[in-house]
């Protein structure tokens, strides 16, 4: 029974972990590429582990002839702002669909839940066209406005504060808080847990987002990390500095992570990632 | 007397500060939304009467779009490509997806490593990862996973040839939606009682028995849920086919999926009225799942 028992582990760890190495072999040859000292243009089973280390093509890469920093002030930028936005704006919106009664309440939020329906890459297209009227192509405000808030997450804060309890709010009614002192200081620490999980995804999904800022930047200096990376790569053959500008793309969401893993993945099953 | 007015004016003041609160706030919000999500999806039924391109004149065609639409057959190869490409993801996946929620459902050491690795790829950009499998899988037989097929006697494949392309992409795709699968089948998993499965060893019952005789049944609405959600994101699958295949769909247009069709059209030829209305295969597919995600999701209320 034990010599069974022992079996299986075994068979359990060795399966496991063979597919960790599976998971996490591509991230190791983009890590070991980028600290590669030696150029290389192929790589194979043998030569993926650098024999001189050297971060020279990060200095490369940060460097000559390329916007780099610029498009890391970007990505910052374009998925900071939104972030801060959304954390604000969807329990917002959550908290007047879920606590208050008003005319026209249903028409409203029906209205906003259109969009859950509709695939945003079916209207790039005439987001496009609307934003070039605008004059938002190749400006922030083509991030920051639409970017301010989504639906998915403005649903998942209603649906959140509907579960407080009325009584709390009615309390603070009673004792002369206003609408905005009720909400900033009575539901909006409640949504604590509920609120991480906005800002990681909002930050994930503007940091990962391509086909958006592809379509609605055109000049080099207003190109997101992502868009830049996709540019660079069809401009440089070497693998090592499109390895290195992977693994900038990457890091951030990667320091997040470690930290934050486990909101990350409850986040997963209470509002879905890719809208 | 006096204090029952106070109370009522006071009532009444609150509700209308409440009013003045609410419409403050929706009024801007309104506004912001109608303009960025409203007037584009308005506009794009609009233009797909139109022969808008981004100069020149523009004209309303009528229907011609639309009956173009139906008898081009780079468009019906497009609608074929995105529905292979969803049956190559999503079947594995959630097949997976199940496979290392067990894994990671254990009391073992490191399981909270296994996870956080599995999920890993789920977070990160399909442009990284589709950089990196340009150099794993290139055709050569000294590449990395050429070598590593080798091993079990498999010859050297053109991965980013018209045969394989839409299944080399699929990889991309699966290993970046394996994590998000796993962790809904670990949720659901968490939420069978114990007792049920321990009920099943006491009447006798195997590990295998228990597990597709109690188990899988229960996970019903887990397995309807993640089918969903995973075909509707992969019918939308753009980023790692522009990655990979440099902006194109790919050899032969053999990974030219609806979006990318769309994108190619309305962006590289400039015929964004026909774009737009190619954009609506893609809309009536996404709208199909909803309509049955929203009949699966009603069906599991009401039991």
């Amino acid at each position: 029974m034990k010599a069974r028992k022992n079996a299986a582990a075994a068979l359990y760890y060795i399966g496991a972990s063979l597919l960790a190495a599976v998971f996490l072999l591509p991230f190791l040859i983009m890590v070991f590429g980028s600290f590669d000292g030696e150029q290389k243009y192929a790589i194979t089973l043998t030569n993926w582990i650098p024999k001189v280390w050297s971060m020279r093509t990060y200095g490369n890469v940060l460097s000559i002839g390329n916007d780099m920093l610029r498009w890391i002030l970007n990505s910052m930028i374009t998925s900071v702002i939104p972030t801060l936005c959304a954390v604000f704006i969807c329990p917002l919106l959550g908290y007047i669909f879920a606590k208050k009664r008003f005319r026209g309440k249903n028409v409203v939020f029906w209205y906003f839940m259109v969009a859950i329906m509709v695939p945003s890459q079916a209207t790039i297209v005439s987001n496009y066209l609307v934003y070039n009227w605008l004059g938002w192509i190749n400006t922030y405000w083509v991030f920051l406005i639409p970017g301010m808030w989504t639906v998915v997450y403005m649903f998942m804060m209603r649906n959140y504060i509907m579960s407080l309890p009325d009584a709390l709010l009615e309390a603070a009614r009673i004792d002369g808080a206003g609408e905005w002192r009720t909400f900033l200081q009575i539901v909006m620490p409640l949504c604590k847990t509920a609120l991480s999980t906005v800002a990681l995804f909002t930050f994930m999904n503007s940091w990962n987002s391509f086909m958006g800022p592809l379509v609605m930047t055109t000049s080099s200096d207003m190109y997101t990390l992502v868009v830049g990376l996709a540019t660079l790569n069809s401009k440089t053959g070497s693998f090592n500095m499109q390895m290195t500008a992977s693994v900038i793309t990457v890091l951030p969401i990667f320091i997040v992570y470690l930290f934050l893993q486990r909101y990350f993945i409850e986040g997963i099953v209470t509002g879905s990632v890719k809208g | 007397m006096q204090t029952s007015t106070k109370k009522k004016r006071g009532f009444r003041s609150d509700h209308w500060r409440s009013l003045g609160f609410i419409w403050v706030v929706l009024i801007p919000i309104l506004i912001q939304y109608t303009v960025t999500t409203m007037l584009p999806m308005a506009m794009s039924f609009v233009l797909t009467f139109t022969d808008w391109g981004l100069v020149g004149a523009k004209h309303f065609i009528g229907l011609e779009n639309w009956r173009r639409l139906f008898s081009d057959p780079e468009v019906w190869n497009s609608l074929k490509v995105t529905i292979i490409y969803a049956l190559y993801v999503v079947i594995p996946v959630v097949v997976l997806g199940l496979v290392l929620a067990l894994i990671i459902n254990q009391r073992r050491r490191f399981v909270g490593f296994y996870k956080a690795t599995y999920f890993f790829p789920v977070i990160t950009s399909s442009i990284v990862l589709a950089s990196i499998w340009k150099w794993l899988f290139v055709a050569t037989d000294t590449g990395v996973i050429n070598q590593l097929i080798g091993f079990f006697g498999i010859p050297p494949q053109f991965f980013f040839g018209q045969d394989l392309a839409l299944f080399t992409v699929a990889l991309l795709g699966i290993f970046q939606s394996l994590g998000t699968s796993m962790v809904y089948f670990y949720a659901g998993l968490k939420g069978i009682p114990t007792e049920l499965i321990e009920a099943a060893r006491v009447d006798g019952a195997t590990g295998a028995q228990s597990f597709f005789r109690v188990t899988v049944p229960l996970l019903k609405p887990t397995f309807a849920y993640v089918l969903i959600i995973m075909t509707s994101g992969a019918l939308k699958v753009y980023d790692s086919i522009y990655m990979m295949f440099n902006q194109t769909g790919g050899p032969m247009n053999a990974a030219n999926t609806l979006v990318m069709h769309t994108w190619r059209t309305s962006f590289t030829m400039m015929q964004m009225g026909y774009g737009s209305t190619i954009a609506y295969v893609l809309f009536f597919l996404i709208l199909i799942i909803s309509i049955i995600q929203f009949a699966v999701t009603s069906k599991d209320n009401t039991r």
